[in-house]
């Protein structure tokens, strides 16, 4: 066996063992340093000084069951990425929902907004009333923007692969883009509500398309960086 | 060809400490790694080499090192150093290792207290 067909091996025993492509082209290198190393040391190319090597590196399967076992001890992303990037974006959104409007509230009450206490002829109260446009806006916008980008940034540490990350994104985008939110000041005669809901339109109005694509937008870059990353890797091998 | 013989499974967390304890000492690349825990161990402890890698992967993963594309003897070569993170690690697991070490000295040599060092 020369050194080429152990590569061979070992490489398809890791893509058998579905590691990602990044993780693999990176194995193989070093390791085609391992063996080059140990014939460059023994200032050798003999067919028995290389049956010498793969004798101590192992055989390709098992070489490649290690590599798939210390992969996903790596990181519970790594183990889990059904639950980490399919399910908890869909539970994640909700809690930063609930996290969104309690500052929401935390704020009106600390500007004195408060339902029952409130006199709509105040400056405060024409300015916070001008503002609850963006405020549903941004509650319909920031937290699937957020969650997006952390969960992007956890596939990219975790090193999982890009279908993770699209994943991810696609369940938000979803979640996100189905969010209808309504908000209203409270008066002096009435209280103020906050009504959320899901509900997608057979001609999606501006901002529902832009709740729709910002999780996407914002997946598309991540992975473009992720690719362009794994690109420069592979250039500077 | 013949399956490499390994230490047995009770040597888990041993490599690592190692691979810490050899690249705190100074950067390396994995050949020169493989070799450096030959010699340091006079050959006693066996791993396929083709297995550090996966370890040095992870340890990286988890910071505990830091690896760099650096030209070594004019080839380019992924170089690992120690982070200040994996020498704290490093240090946790000398201190647990040398109590076991100390505990089951004193089991095999009859002591009574080492079932209790054991079990703390």
């Amino acid at each position: 066996m020369d050194a080429q067909h152990w590569l061979r091996e070992l490489r398809a025993e890791l893509g058998r063992r579905r590691l990602p492509p990044a993780y693999l082209e990176r194995f193989v290198l070093e390791l085609s340093d391992h063996i080059t190393d140990f014939l460059e040391d023994r200032m050798s190319t003999d067919a028995k000084d290389l049956h010498g090597v793969f004798d101590r590196l192992g055989a390709p399967g098992q070489v490649a069951e290690v590599a798939a076992k210390e992969y996903r001890k790596g990181r519970f992303s790594r183990r889990h990425p059904l639950l980490m990037f399919a399910v908890l974006p869909i539970l994640s959104l909700p809690v930063l929902w609930v996290a969104y409007v309690l500052c929401m509230l935390l704020t009106a009450k600390s500007l004195g907004l408060e339902s029952g206490k409130v006199d709509t002829g105040t400056a405060l109260w024409q300015w916070a009333n001008a503002c609850a446009p963006f405020l549903v806006v941004g509650m319909l916008l920031v937290p699937a923007g957020l969650a997006t980008a952390i969960f992007c940034r956890l596939a990219r540490r975790a090193g999982v692969s890009l279908k993770w990350t699209i994943v991810a994104c696609f369940v938000l985008a979803l979640l996100g883009g189905a969010a209808t939110s309504q908000f209203v000041l409270p008066t002096e005669t009435t209280k103020g509500q906050l009504m959320v809901g899901f509900g997608v339109a057979l001609r999606p109005s501006a901002l529902q398309t832009l709740q729709f694509l910002l999780p996407l937008a914002i997946g598309g870059w991540a992975v473009w960086r992720q690719m362009k990353g794994r690109v420069g890797q592979a250039l500077s091998a | 060809m013949t399956p490499r013989k390994t230490n047995p499974p009770f040597l888990n967390g041993v490599p690592e400490m190692l691979i810490l304890e050899l690249l705190a000492r100074r950067p390396m690349y994995g050949y020169e790694l493989v070799e450096a825990i030959k010699s340091a161990t006079g050959g006693s402890l066996e791993f396929g080499e083709g297995c550090v890698y996966p370890k040095l992967h992870r340890l990286e993963l988890q910071r505990l090192l830091a690896a760099s594309r650096d030209v070594v003897g004019g080839r380019t070569r992924v170089v690992y150093r120690c982070t200040s993170k994996g020498k704290a690690r490093l240090a946790r697991s000398i201190s647990n290792w040398q109590r076991v070490t100390a505990a089951i000295g004193q089991a095999l040599e009859g002591g009574g207290r080492g079932r209790a060092a054991l079990a703390s």
